[in-house]
C-alpha cells in the first residue's frame, strides 16, 4: 500500500535536520523521493530544489507549487505511531510538500507545465522566494504548500510592517521622578494611547505588538534613551499610511521618532479565482465542505503574489497550530486525502486552461 | 436571499447578491457549495436546487494565526 511508502518518505524528510541555511542535505532527499516517484528534479543557484514531471523551464509554468524545505530551529525526535509521524517539519512544511509531490506523480499528464519548488529560507528572510522573483518566474496558477488543514483553503495573509521607535530625553535623578524627563515614560504615555485601539486582533483594523524595548543607563537615572520595536500587521495596503501617520503623530507628541524597518504587503485573493476555486470544487466533489481562511501572519504568498502569479491559494495537510511547536506531527492519511484534493484541483485547472486555449 | 436568473445561456449566469442587491456573475459550470466574494465584500455560497440558483451569505471565513 502506498501509505507505507509515504510514511517512509516523510520519515526520511524530517530525519534530516534542516533549519534555515542548512537545506542542502534535505534537498537531496527530495530529489531521491522525486526520482522514486518518476519525477525529474534539479537544484537552482540559491539551493531551491525543483521537481517536475519532465525537465521543463519553470520560469513559465502552468501550475507552480511553492513549498519550503527549511524548518524553524529545534530538532524533534522522529517517531511513527500508526499513521502519525512526529518530527520537526512534519507540519511546516515537509508534510504539505510531500502531499504535492505525491499528487503530481499521480497525474500522468504531459501537456501541462507543472513545477514544484522546495524553497530555502522561508523561515528566515526568504532567499529562495526572492531568488525566483529575481529570476522572473511566472505561472498561471500558484499553490503555496503550507499547512492549512485538509478542509481549509487560505486566500489571504496579513502584511507586516515592523517599525522602530526612538525616544530621547535629558534624563534626571531617579529620586525625583518627572515623566517628561524619562524616555521610558514618554514611550509608555504614547503606547497607552494606542494600545486600546491596536493592541488586539480585530477584523479590518491593524494590530500592533511591542516586541522589543531597550532603555535605561543607570540604576538611579531616569532613562535618556529608549529604543522599541513594534510589529504592525495590516489587512489592507491602504491601512499603511493611516497607521504610520497616527504613530508619528502620537509618538511625535512625546518627542519620539518612528522609522519603518521593512514592509511586506498583505495578500488577498478571491475564492472564485481559478486556483482557490479548483480546490473548492475538488473538495465538494469529494463530499467535503470547504472552509475559507485568512491568516493573521505572513508567508511566501505575500512575496510571490502578484509578481509570479495573480492566481494563488495556500493549501496543505497538517494542523497549523502544531507548526513551530515541540508537538509537530501529521497524519499520513491526511497527506493522502490532501493529495487527492490537490490532484483533482490541478486536473480542473488544466481542463479550464485547455478549454480556453481551444475557444 | 438572492433570486436567480440565467442570462444568455452562455458562460455566465447572473444572480443577485443577498447582501447588497447587486448583480453577481457565476460561471456556467458552477457547483452547489461553491464560495465567491462579491465586489461589495460579502462572501457568498452558491445553493443550487433543481434549476434554481441562489446565494446565501457565507459565515465560514475564519481568521487563523501564524503562517
Amino acid at each position: 500500500m502506498f501509505e507505507s511508502k509515504l510514511v517512509k518518505y516523510l520519515v526520511e524528510l524530517v530525519s534530516v535536520y534542516s533549519p534555515s541555511g542548512r537545506e542542502a542535505e534535505v534537498a537531496k532527499v527530495v530529489r531521491d523521493i522525486a526520482s522514486e516517484l518518476g519525477l525529474s528534479s534539479w537544484i537552482d543557484g540559491i539551493g531551491n530544489v525543483w521537481v517536475s514531471p519532465g525537465k521543463i523551464d519553470c520560469r513559465n509554468a502552468d501550475v507552480m507549487v511553492v513549498g519550503h524545505i527549511d524548518t524553524v530551529p529545534g530538532y524533534i525526535s522522529v517517531k511513527v505511531e500508526g499513521d502519525i509521524v512526529w518530527g520537526r517539519g512534519t507540519v511546516d512544511a515537509k508534510g504539505p510538500l510531500l502531499a504535492y509531490l505525491y499528487a503530481i506523480s499521480r497525474l500522468e499528464i504531459d501537456d501541462y507545465k507543472i513545477c514544484l519548488g522546495g524553497l530555502v529560507g522561508e523561515e528566515a528572510d526568504s532567499p529562495g522566494a526572492n531568488h525566483i522573483l529575481k529570476e522572473g518566474f511566472k505561472s498561471k496558477h500558484l499553490f503555496i504548500a503550507e499547512p492549512s488543514g485538509c478542509n481549509n483553503i487560505v486566500i489571504g495573509y496579513r502584511g507586516s510592517l515592523p517599525v522602530q521607535v526612538v525616544c530621547r530625553t535629558v534624563g534626571g535623578h531617579a529620586a525625583s521622578p518627572d515623566p517628561s524627563r524619562s524616555a521610558y515614560e514618554r514611550f509608555h504615555e504614547a503606547w497607552s494611547m494606542l494600545r486600546s485601539k491596536y493592541g488586539k486582533v480585530q477584523s479590518n483594523v491593524p494590530s500592533i505588538s511591542v516586541t522589543k524595548i531597550v532603555a535605561g543607563e543607570h540604576g538611579n537615572m531616569l532613562p535618556t534613551y529608549l529604543e522599541a520595536r513594534l510589529d504592525i500587521r495590516l489587512w489592507h495596503d491602504s491601512e499603511r499610511e493611516k497607521v504610520l501617520n497616527e504613530l508619528k503623530h502620537v509618538f511625535g507628541g512625546q518627542g519620539c521618532t518612528v522609522r519603518v524597518l521593512n514592509y511586506i504587503r498583505p495578500v488577498r485573493v478571491k475564492p472564485q479565482q481559478p486556483t482557490p476555486r479548483s480546490l473548492i470544487r475538488s473538495m465538494l466533489k469529494q463530499g467535503i465542505r470547504p472552509k475559507i481562511v485568512v491568516k493573521l501572519g505572513t508567508s511566501d504568498m505575500n512575496l510571490l503574489v502578484p509578481t509570479v502569479s495573480q492566481d494563488a491559494a495556500a493549501y496543505g495537510p497538517g494542523d497549523p497550530k502544531l507548526a513551530h511547536s515541540l508537538e509537530e506531527r501529521i497524519s499520513v492519511k491526511d497527506i493522502v486525502r490532501a493529495a487527492n484534493i490537490i490532484a483533482n484541483a490541478i486536473l480542473q485547472l488544466r481542463q479550464w486552461d485547455l478549454s480556453s486555449r481551444q475557444s | 436571499m438572492g433570486v436567480a436568473f440565467v442570462t444568455g445561456g452562455c458562460m455566465v449566469r447572473t444572480v443577485v447578491c443577498p447582501v447588497c442587491g447587486g448583480e453577481v456573475e457565476l460561471m456556467d459550470d458552477v457547483m452547489d457549495g461553491e464560495i465567491i466574494e462579491h465586489d461589495c465584500g460579502a462572501t457568498l455560497v452558491v445553493r443550487i436546487e433543481g434549476d434554481n440558483i441562489k446565494l446565501e451569505e457565507f459565515q465560514g471565513v475564519e481568521e487563523d494565526w501564524g503562517e
